[in-house]
């Protein structure tokens, strides 16, 4: 596949090549810059779930290049990303200092979560097949249900365009990677039509140093190279996409994204360093999903100020995990088919009086989970199922000038193997000059347990826990918007209270298992600040602070940093469009008894495009340039320096004037 | 001119960024255990004991408080990952720290997972990995010799044998895995092999114990393997000068977290010198753990229970006849006794707890407990998360015996309490 698509794009340059020679220069929809993120929560980009959320919008246009979308998101204030090995391991992410299951992941308002461990795996989607990435921190269930207690993350998929275009896109790097890409758009008289296909493949193997070790404030081990090994993967991903028009007031989206992953798993660090090659390194995981989306939109009905919006999805997922020797226990062979079934319905009404506009949401969701495996196999899961059924109302009151809203939401959720579920939340906005936007919410949010956390058999050294308690959370947040012409910054201060947090802990010599633990209260500082300096260049400057603590205990949630930093400089000299980044993430603990530590970090970055002319641009990016060894949230190790070399061809058909 | 502008200021830029690449290393991230700024709260060795140190992983694999007067006040600590090796705590202050006199011993990658350590001599020590045994100088931190396990014996019996799961074995090759235990007899030094086949279901062959020694030009050799009456001899107790007490403690299967013995449980009476065993007895229906038994003046043997608050009893001076195993309750609930010692007055025994996190004294009088320390961080376990106290070790001093601890997570040694 990867050769198809380098003749492809040498095509599609070629073709480019000799149309541009009658283009017009000014053409924007070319091809993106690299290097730089639209932060925005400004008045007339603010999210479209919620208008009081202190969310943060991304175009994703401008992140054409960049290397995944995981770490494209977590530059953002309050979101970190949890990365387990290579580019193509599973990374998972973190809001506002929740667990990755705690962060509920929308595609097109189609729940990404696993029901089987309620994350979502961040390798798996090209970055390039979205359009637009909300992220909605804080207390989220007033509007999402189960599982929004972090957060939310709304990805949408590529949008309508006017015209006709094609993109291909080629990159080589470090690992062997290999990444290419190609997309075509093309409007029909109803509606348009999008397709594309992305193909990745790294061979993964890379250094890393074991980290010097001190003990009482005494050095007893200094770090050691290993190759990590046994980090290959390649995926492919199709999506289909089309869009119709067929009356006036009517439009429906019908989108398929298949996603096939076949890669090997490194397992912890442990097993590179202390038992191979006694214990050879043969885990591999493949992963099949399918994603069905179907949304039809009807404003206007019966030409009253009245609007309905169905979204229908299914999402079947097949994960084979086999391992013929694991570290512990039998040869493992496990087969899992997860279904999730969704239908949601909102009708709306706009009311515009004298003084006051309300919109108003009334909402319906349906959802199914089930999941099952085989039985012939050794983990036997079983089928489980969900039926989740949810009923909600919203109303934005806004002053006619629009100078403040009230933002009240209210859903209650039903799930048949759990508990009836009630979640409110309030928020408000205020807009106390052109410039200056003010917004606070306060809420609930809750979360059932995953089917492992639930049923997962006993396996001896791990098993699920049927008496959990559901997750909950109550939250308050507050922030302040600034946006001109020469900056955009935004502040936010949170609050956040969890019961029943489920962890994993051992419960006894031999086996670790779910557990509702000691409460937790999370608060912190997000800041986003970018600065136009000229057209030519920009300075984002993003920063978290976060406390997060047991609250029996005071003890620090292990993973998670105190301070978090994030600066990145961009601009454009002569056609040349280069980037720096840095980050700093300080200290933080591996265990719950904050014994052990894992120093802070920095974290230095650069890249640059040279746009050869108005459809062919040439990137290099390089990751981590001081080459420093970093530790996940687990003292797993992560990649040090790389490199990523693209070229990248567009071509938009131009509209005769 | 344009196209040319360009080409200089890319070259520019990739000029800038590769010396920034060349300018060298950044500065790798360290693990540490003396906490991340002034929010770090990782003491509280005042209620717990008089002292405690934080180690860099969870789940230390094993500990050894040296009697050797060249090693005095030296705490042995096996430390399990990150790094595993060999760490010698200085005990002889108020506070616990890694020794200023003696050198840390690290594992090598190649060397497998730390499972015992028995230290025999300021110039020698022994440690027992999941693929090797090991022997070292304690006072250097040098490698004397290794050797790895083999992963199949030929044996030859005069009677079928049979899996746990009552299939017979069809070939004489005895597969030979998981290292369970370790025991230095005189110059013999003794490993128990589980034999496991399969953890899930759990099935094993007959365990089977290797005897190595160690020869004059210092290297491992292999001298000759015993089979067993029964399956996974994970308790081996030295008796005598030439004579070892192995029990097999049978299979295990994990249920709900706790241990279950699927097999019976015997204990093998074994004369190293003629490599014969001189008795072998069924103990009942018991559950023993995975340490070696404490022998009081009597010639009691104490030892405690892998499912349950139980510390058992039993008469070695019986082992012909088949003694009867007592059973004491320390309390009623599920646990898993990790260790036991026995006071140098025979009158106390120190048993520690890892489902209770706890480590009791008992009178051996009428085996009731005289006081009890929870070493957990969380009061009252209510994360439910269970920090879990490992091995025990006693330290003697002009005021008294100390005990220290193991906890697996957090993982610290800890100085429990003082006998006085």
């Amino acid at each position: 596949m990867p050769v198809l698509h380098i003749f492809l794009i040498i095509f599609v340059s070629l073709s480019v090549s000799v149309s541009s020679l009658s283009a017009e220069k000014d053409d924007a929809r070319s091809i993106s810059d690299i290097g730089s993120i639209d932060i925005s929560t400004q008045k007339n980009n603010e999210s479209k779930y919620d208008a009081a959320s202190l969310s943060h919008i991304i175009d994703v246009d401008e992140l054409t290049g960049q290397r995944s979308l995981a770490n494209a998101i977590s530059r953002i204030s309050g979101v970190r990303l949890r990365a387990s090995g290579g580019d193509s391991q599973l990374s998972t992410v973190s809001l506002r200092g929740s667990t990755s299951s705690q962060v509920k992941v929308l595609l097109d308002g189609i729940v990404l979560n696993s029901p089987l461990n309620g994350g979502f795996d961040w390798s798996t989607i090209p970055i390039s097949l979205l359009d637009r990435i909300e992220i909605l921190p804080g207390a989220m269930s007033s509007r999402f249900g189960s599982g929004a207690m972090g957060g939310v993350i709304a990805l949408t998929s590529n949008a309508f365009q006017t015209n006709r275009s094609a993109t291909a896109i080629l990159s080589l790097g470090s690992f062997k990677t290999v990444k290419t890409g190609i997309s075509w758009f093309e409007p029909i008289k109803t509606g348009n039509f999008f397709i594309s296909h992305h193909h990745k493949s790294t061979g993964g193997n890379y250094s890393f140093q074991t980290p010097d070790v001190r003990i009482g404030g005494r050095p007893i081990s200094r770090g050691q190279s290993f190759t990590r090994l046994h980090n290959s993967s390649v995926s492919e991903n199709f999506m289909v996409k089309m869009s119709f028009f067929p009356r006036s007031h009517w439009k429906i989206s019908l989108l398929n994204d298949f996603i096939w992953m076949d890669r090997e798993n490194p397992g912890a660090e442990l097993e590179t360093t202390q038992l191979y090659p006694a214990n050879p390194l043969a885990a591999q995981e493949r992963l099949l999903q399918n994603n069905i989306v179907a949304s039809i939109k009807r404003t206007n009905i019966f030409s009253l100020p009245f609007a309905w919006h169905m979204t229908g999805g299914y999402r079947i997922a097949y994960n084979r995990f086999s391992d013929p020797s694991p570290a512990i226990g039998n040869e493992i062979n496990s087969r899992f088919f997860t279904h999730a079934v969704t239908m949601n319905h909102q009708l709306s009404h706009d009311f515009i009086g004298d003084y006051i506009h309300l919109m108003n949401n009334a909402r319906f969701n349906y959802q199914l989970h089930m999941s099952h495996d085989e039985q012939a196999f050794d983990i036997d899961l079983g089928t489980q199922l969900r039926h989740q059924l949810g009923v909600g109302i919203d109303t934005t009151i806004s002053h006619h000038e629009n100078r403040w809203q009230l933002i009240p939401a209210l859903y209650a959720e039903y799930a048949d193997d759990r508990e009836w579920q009630l979640s409110a939340k309030l928020g408000a906005v205020g807009h106390i000059h052109p410039a200056v936007a003010i917004k606070a919410n306060i809420g609930n949010a809750y979360r059932y347990p995953t089917f492992n956390e639930l049923y997962f058999p006993d396996q001896g050294s791990v098993r699920g826990n049927h008496e959990l308690s559901d997750e909950t959370l109550w939250s308050w947040d507050m922030g302040l918007y600034i946006t001109t012409k020469y900056c955009h910054v935004s502040a936010a201060y949170f609050q956040q209270y969890i019961d029943n947090m489920i962890v994993y802990v051992p419960i006894s010599a031999f086996t670790i298992a779910p557990q509702n633990t000691s409460n937790a209260h999370i608060d912190g500082v997000e800041l986003n600040a970018r600065l136009i300096i000229d057209t030519y260049a920009q300075l984002d400057i993003n920063y978290t602070r976060l406390r997060s603590k047991y609250t029996l205990t005071q003890l620090q949630l292990p993973g998670r940093s105190n301070h978090d930093l994030y600066m990145h400089v961009s601009g454009t000299v002569a056609g040349v469009s280069p980037y720096i980044e840095w980050r700093y993430v300080s200290a933080f603990p591996t265990n719950t008894g904050n014994t052990v530590w894992v120093s802070g970090y920095h974290n230095l970055s650069m890249g640059l495009k040279y746009q050869i002319n108005d459809y062919i641009y040439l990137s290099m990016d390089i990751a981590d340039v001081l080459n420093a060894q970093r530790y996940d949230q687990l003292g797993y190790p992560l990649p040090r320096r790389s490199f990523l070399v693209t070229v990248g061809s567009g071509y938009t058909k131009k509209n005769r004037s | 001119m344009e196209l040319l502008k360009n080409k200089i200021s890319g070259w520019i830029v990739i000029i800038v960024m590769g010396m920034l690449c060349g300018m060298g290393c950044g500065k790798n991230s360290i693990i540490s255990t003396e906490g991340g700024g002034a929010e770090q709260n990782i003491s509280n060795a005042d209620i717990l004991g008089t002292a405690e140190l934080s180690l860099s992983a969870s789940y230390p694999a094993d500990l050894q408080v040296s009697h050797i007067s060249e090693l005095e006040n030296i705490a042995f600590v096996l430390h399990s990952s990150n790094p595993s090796g060999i760490l010698p705590v200085d005990i002889s202050q108020n506070s616990l720290q890694l020794s200023d006199q003696f050198p840390v011993f690290l594992l090598d990658s190649q060397n497998g997972y730390p499972n015992a350590i028995q230290i025999v001599s300021a110039e020698l020590g022994y440690v027992l990995t999941s693929s090797q045994l090991i022997a070292f100088n304690p006072t250097t931190a040098e490698l004397i010799d290794f050797t790895p396990f083999p992963i199949r014996l030929s044996i030859s019996s005069d009677q079928d044998l049979y899996y746990s799961d009552g299939t017979l074995m069809d070939t004489n090759q005895l597969p030979v895995s998981t290292p369970t235990s370790l025991t230095v007899v005189g110059n013999r030094i003794c490993v128990g092999m589980a034999s496991y086949t399969s953890y899930a279901p759990p099935i094993a062959a007959p365990g089977v114990v290797l005897v190595y020694e160690m020869s004059a030009d210092n290297r491992l050799s292999f001298k000759f393997h015993t089979l067993m009456s029964g399956y996974n001899p994970a308790s081996l107790t030295a008796y005598g000068d030439d004579e070892l007490l192995v029990m097999n403690i049978g299979v295990i299967a994990i249920e709900d977290g706790q241990a279950r013995m699927t097999t019976a449980v015997t204990l093998d009476h074994i004369d190293l010198t003629s490599n014969a065993i001189m008795s072998s007895t069924d103990l009942g229906d018991i559950s023993p753990y995975d340490q070696p038994m404490v022998v009081d003046n009597e010639g009691i043997a104490y030892f405690g229970s892998i499912n349950a608050g139980n510390i058992y009893a039993v008469d070695l001076n019986e082992l012909a006849s088949g003694p009867l195993v007592v059973s004491h309750s320390i309390h009623d609930e599920s646990d898993y006794i990790t260790g036991l010692l026995l006071s140098s007055d025979k009158q106390t025994l120190i048993a520690s707890s890892f489902n209770r996190s706890r480590v009791y004294k008992i009178n051996v009088s009428d085996m009731s407990i005289s006081q009890e320390y929870l070493l957990s961080d969380f009061a009252n376990d209510a994360t439910g998360a269970i920090t879990g106290v490992g091995r025990v070790d006693m330290h003697y001093t002009e005021n008294g015996e100390h005990v220290y601890a193991l906890t697996g997570d957090p993982g610290k040694i800890l100085r429990v309490t003082t006998i006085d």
